[in-house]
C-alpha cells in the first residue's frame, strides 16, 4: 500500500530512538524562543537549529513538504503586514490613489521585514513539530506527554489524533479515487478550479471518520477506557545519563535566554527605523548558547542511542 | 453463563424496537452463532450482552440480563470487559495504539493491573494466539487477520469469560479468516471459552457452532442446536435470507430426490462420510457450454507493470483480455494486486510500462473522468462514492454528466431506484442510509448511465445471502446485453455459482485465468466446499471439476 508521506514512519535513527520527553523539551523550547525573541538572528537561528536534526532523523522528504506550505503561509504573512502595518520610515512603494477607511496604501522596508521575520518565527515553530510529528511515534508521543503529567484524557486525545493522521489521508485519498472515477473531473482547469471540485472530498471524508470515530469509541469503551480514575501505565518513558543531560542543557539554555530577554540585552526594534542587524555581546552569546544547546541534540542522541520507551 | 429475560430496546431517536421480548441463556462453554440479515438486531444483542447497550447507545431498555452474576444494565462496560469480549467487524477501526503491545495493554492498564500482572498477561496471550512475532510490528505492516488476532488478544487480556465477536471475518481474505477460524476453535475447545460469534455467513462457522440463533426483526426466531438447524429448518433461514452451506444444500436437495442419507453434515469432513454412497460411482460434470464469449475485446492489457515508490512492483507483466459481454470474477489474497488493476484500468493510476486498452482506445488518452463513461466503477466502501444531497442527486449526477434531458433523467432516476429499492429513501441525504443501502445506491448511481465495462471491488462485503444472489443475477442481467463485468471478491461460493471466468491473481501476476471450473479447483484457499468434497473421490472416477451443489445434482440424474 502506498503510505501517506507526512506522518510518523518507523525508521531506525539516532533521532527516532531519542528518549520522546526531551523531544518534546527541545520542540517546546523552540517554540516559546521563536515567540518571545524578536531579533531576527536568533530567529533565523532558531529556524536553522532545526536542520541538523532533520538531516539525522532522515525525514527530509515529508519535512520538505509540511515546510512547502509553511513557505506559503509565510508569504501570505509577509504580504499582509508589508500591506496592513503603516509605520516604518524607509517608504519603499505609496499608492497613487485614496482607499476609503485606510487611505493611501503605504508599503515600508521596516513593514516588509517585519513580516519576513515574522514568516521565519512561523518556520522555525513549524520546523520544530514537524521533527516531533515526523519522529515520535503516537504511542511514545502518549508515554510522554503522560510523563509530563498531562492528564491521561487529554494525552490520550492528542495521541490519538495523531494516530489517526495516517489512516485520514488513505480514507483521503480512497475517497478522491472514487469520486474521481464517478466522473468528477478534478484533472482540468486552473488550480483553484481543481480545489473546488475536490470540496465534494472533504464532505465524504467528515462521514467516514465520523462512523470510524464511533467504532473506535465502541472498543475503547469495551475495554474500560475511563474506568478507573487510577490508570496504570505499563510502558514507561526511561531516562538514562544523555537524555538527563540533554534536559539540563535545555533548561540552563531557557533560564539565559530568559535573562537575556528580561535585561532587554538581546531586544530589537523595527520601528520606527531600522538599524542593521548587528548583535551585541550578549546577543552573541545567546546565539551561541542557543545554536549549540539545540542542535547538541544531534550529537547526544547518537552517544546515548538506544532503543527507549521499552521499560525491559 | 448468560441469561436475559423479557428484553426489550430501541434507540433514542428511533421508532422500531430493535430488540424485542428477547429471552435466551447461553451456557459456559458454548459456542453460539448468531445470524439474521443485516439490521435485524445481531449486534444490538451483543451490545447488551457487553453493556454498550445502555451506556453508550441510549435508549428506552426494559427486562433482564444477567452475565455471570452481574447485570451489564446497572454495570459499566468497563467493569464488564472483565466478563465479556467484545471484536468488532474493522480490525482498522478498533485498534486505539500502533502495535500489538501496546494494544494488548491499553485494556489492562485502563483497569489498573499491576505491572507484575500485565507483563504476565501480554506474554500469556501472545502466546495463545501464537502472535508474539507481532508484538513489535507496527499495525501499518500487519494483514487484517493479523490485526484481528490482535484485537482478539487485546480482549482476552482481560480474561473475560464470553468472548463476543461481531462479524470478524468480513474483511479478511480466506487466509485471513481460516486463521481466525482456527483460533476460535481453539480457545472454545481448548479453553473452554464461551464464544458468540455474530455472522450472517453460515458455511465458515457451523461446523464449529453448537447453537445456532436466529434474529429476525429484533426477535429470537430460533434458537437450537447447529445440526438440528440445518436438518430441520432450512427453509426458515432462508426465508429470512441465509444462505445454507452448500453440503448442507446437497443434502437437503439429495434427499428431495429420495436419496437415503445419515444426518446432515456440516463440515467437508463429515460430508464426505454422509455421500460416500452417492460418489462410489463416476461422475462426470455436464457444464452448459453455453460460454460463447464475444470477439469484441473490451479490456485489453498488453505487458503491463506497475511499481510502487520503492521499487516495489504492484502489477507484474500482466497480459490479458476481456471482451464484452464477459462476466469475470477476480480474486486473489489481500494486497494481490486486485484492486491497482482496478485503478489501471479506469486510469486512477498509469501503468510505468505496457499498454491499456478499453473498448479499442488508448486509456492514457484520457482523464480518470473521460475514461468515466466507458469505465464504472464501484469501489469496496460505498460511502467513498456518495457526495451529493440527495439520493436522487446521487443517481442523476452520472446522467447529467451525458446531457441528458430533465425528463431522460427523471425517468432513469425513478426506474434505477425501483430496481434498487430505494424507493422508500429517494429524498434522504446519501449519508443516513444503512449499510446495505449505501451499497445498492453507489452501484446506481453507476449503473444508471451504463457503462460498457463495469468494474466491481468486493460489492458485496458484508451483505447476506439473498441480497448477493440479487445483486449477481442482476450483475448477469447487464452482463448478458453485451456489458462488460468484472468483480473483484473473495466469496469463492459466490464466483461458484455464477457462470464465466476467473482470473487469479497473486504478487501482481495473474496465476490463473480462464473457466471457473478449471480454474477455482487448482486453488488451495480458493476452491468451493464441494469441490473440496468431490476431491476426495478422484479415485472413484469422480470429476474434481464440481462447484455447486446443483451441479452434483444435475450430474447424478
Amino acid at each position: 500500500m502506498p503510505q501517506s508521506i507526512n506522518s510518523y514512519q518507523d525508521k531506525d535513527t539516532a533521532i527516532h530512538h531519542f528518549n520522546p520527553v526531551v523531544k518534546l523539551v527541545w520542540a517546546g523550547s523552540i517554540v516559546l524562543l521563536a515567540m518571545l525573541v524578536d531579533h531576527p538572528v536568533i530567529l533565523a537561528l532558531l529556524f536553522l537549529s532545526t536542520i541538523p536534526v532533520v538531516a539525522v532523523g532522515d525525514i527530509w522528504r515529508p519535512w520538505a513538504v509540511i515546510m512547502q506550505i509553511a513557505l506559503w503561509m509565510g508569504v501570505v504573512v509577509v504580504i499582509i503586514n508589508s500591506l496592513a502595518s503603516p509605520g516604518g520610515s524607509h517608504l519603499l512603494w505609496q499608492s497613487g490613489f485614496s482607499l476609503p477607511v485606510i487611505g493611501y496604501v503605504k508599503i515600508t522596508l521596516e513593514a516588509a521585514l517585519y513580516g519576513l521575520f515574522m514568516a521565519v518565527r512561523l518556520m522555525a515553530i513549524i520546523s520544530a513539530f514537524s521533527v516531533i510529528t515526523l519522529t515520535v511515534s503516537p504511542d511514545e508521543l502518549l508515554s510522554a506527554l503522560l510523563e509530563m503529567r498531562l492528564p491521561y484524557k487529554t494525552a490520550m486525545m492528542a495521541a490519538l489524533s495523531i494516530r489517526f493522521v495516517p489512516t485520514m489521508f488513505d480514507d483521503a485519498a480512497r475517497i478522491t479515487d472514487a469520486q474521481r472515477s464517478r466522473g468528477l473531473e478534478m484533472d482540468k482547469g486552473n488550480k483553484i478550479k481543481r480545489l473546488v471540485s475536490r470540496s465534494t472530498v472533504l464532505s465524504s471524508l467528515l462521514s467516514v471518520s465520523l462512523e470510524r470515530t464511533i467504532q473506535l469509541a465502541e472498543s475503547m469503551e469495551s475495554r474500560g477506557f475511563g474506568n478507573t480514575a487510577k490508570r496504570t501505565h505499563y510502558y514507561r518513558v526511561t531516562f538514562n545519563r544523555f537524555d538527563i543531560i540533554m534536559l539540563v542543557l535545555l533548561f540552563v539554555m531557557l533560564a539565559a535566554a530568559f535573562y537575556f530577554l528580561l535585561s532587554g540585552d538581546i531586544a530589537f526594534e523595527y520601528y520606527p527605523s531600522l538599524n542593521g542587524f548587528d548583535l551585541n555581546v550578549s546577543g552573541i552569546v545567546m546565539s551561541i548558547v542557543l545554536m549549540s544547546v539545540l542542535a547538541g541534540l544531534v550529537p547526544i542522541a547518537w552517544l546515548g542511542g538506544d532503543k527507549h520507551n521499552d521499560n525491559h | 453463563m448468560i441469561t436475559i429475560e423479557n428484553l426489550t430496546f430501541r434507540y433514542n431517536g428511533s421508532l422500531v424496537h430493535a430488540l424485542q421480548n428477547v429471552n435466551m441463556q447461553i451456557n459456559s462453554g458454548e459456542f453460539v452463532l448468531i445470524s439474521g440479515k443485516s439490521g435485524s438486531g445481531k449486534t444490538s444483542l451483543c451490545r447488551v450482552i457487553n453493556g454498550l447497550i445502555p451506556h453508550f447507545h441510549g435508549g428506552m431498555i426494559s427486562g433482564t440480563v444477567n452475565v455471570d452474576g452481574l447485570s451489564p444494565i446497572d454495570t459499566s462496560p468497563g467493569i464488564m470487559s472483565t466478563k465479556v469480549g467484545m471484536v468488532f467487524q474493522d480490525p482498522e477501526n478498533q485498534l486505539v495504539t500502533s502495535d500489538a503491545g501496546h494494544e494488548i495493554c491499553f485494556g489492562m492498564e485502563n483497569l489498573a493491573f499491576p505491572h507484575d500482572l500485565i507483563t504476565e498477561r501480554l506474554e500469556n496471550v501472545l502466546e495463545m494466539l501464537d502472535i508474539s512475532h507481532l508484538r513489535n510490528r507496527p499495525f501499518r505492516e500487519m494483514s487484517g487477520g493479523e490485526k484481528q488476532r490482535v484485537a482478539i488478544a487485546s480482549v482476552l487480556a482481560l480474561r473475560p469469560e464470553v468472548l463476543i465477536l461481531d462479524e470478524p471475518t468480513s474483511e479478511l481474505d480466506p487466509e485471513g479468516y481460516n486463521k481466525i477460524l482456527s483460533c476460535l476453535h481453539f480457545l472454545n475447545r481448548e479453553l473452554g471459552l464461551t464464544v458468540i460469534v455474530v455472522e450472517h455467513r453460515l458455511d465458515r462457522f457451523i461446523e464449529y457452532a453448537d447453537r445456532l440463533i436466529v434474529i429476525e426483526d429484533g426477535q429470537i426466531i430460533l434458537d437450537c442446536p447447529a445440526r438440528l438447524a440445518m436438518a430441520e429448518h432450512g427453509d426458515c433461514l432462508q426465508s429470512c435470507g441465509i444462505g445454507l452451506p452448500p453440503v448442507v444444500q446437497l443434502h437437503q436437495k439429495l434427499k428431495e430426490r429420495g436419496a437415503l442419507l445419515a444426518s446432515v453434515p456440516l463440515s467437508v469432513d463429515e460430508a464426505s462420510r454422509v455421500f460416500k454412497e452417492v460418489f462410489n460411482k463416476p461422475l462426470s460434470i455436464i457444464t452448459d457450454n453455453n460460454g460463447v464469449t464475444g470477439s469484441v475485446p473490451a479490456v485489453e492489457m498488453d505487458g503491463v507493470s506497475f511499481y510502487y515508490s520503492k521499487g516495489i512492483k504492484a502489477i507484474d507483466n500482466v497480459t490479458l483480455r476481456i471482451d464484452r459481454g464477459e462476466f469475470v470474477a477476480l480474486m486473489g489474497c489481500n494486497a494481490s494486486g486486485k484492486t491497482t488493476l482496478v485503478k489501471l484500468a479506469n486510469g486512477l493510476i498509469s501503468p510505468d510500462t505496457g499498454t491499456i486498452k478499453i473498448l479499442g482506445q488508448n486509456a492514457s488518452n484520457n482523464t480518470v473522468a473521460e475514461l468515466a463513461a466507458s469505465v464504472g466503477v464501484v469501489f469496496q466502501n460505498p460511502g467513498d462514492h456518495l457526495f451529493t444531497d440527495t439520493v436522487e442527486d446521487e443517481i442523476a449526477f452520472g446522467l447529467k454528466l451525458r446531457g441528458l434531458s430533465a425528463g431522460q433523467i427523471m425517468e432513469r432516476v425513478n426506474a434505477m431506484l425501483c430496481r434498487f429499492n430505494l424507493e422508500h429513501c429517494h429524498g434522504r441525504s446519501p449519508h443516513d442510509l444503512s449499510m446495505g443501502e449505501k451499497q445498492r445506491l453507489a452501484l446506481a448511481s453507476i449503473m444508471a448511465y451504463n457503462p460498457p465495462v463495469l468494474l466491481l471491488d468486493e460489492p458485496d462485503r458484508g451483505s447476506e445471502e439473498r441480497a448477493r444472489q440479487y445483486l449477481i443475477s442482476m450483475l448477469g442481467d447487464y452482463s448478458s446485453t453485451g456489458n462488460t463485468v468484472i468483480m473483484v471478491t473473495h466469496d469463492v461460493e459466490l464466483v461458484a455459482g455464477f457462470a464465466g471466468r476467473v482470473i487469479m491473481m497473486d504478487k501482481g501476476k495473474i496465476i490463473f485465468d480462464g473457466d471457473k471450473h478449471e480454474v477455482l479447483p487448482e486453488s488451495m484457499l480458493y476452491s468451493p466446499q464441494i469441490n473440496r468434497l468431490v476431491k476426495r473421490y478422484k479415485h472413484q472416477g469422480v470429476s474434481s471439476k464440481f462447484l455447486t451443489a446443483d451441479e452434483v445434482v444435475n450430474a447424478i440424474k
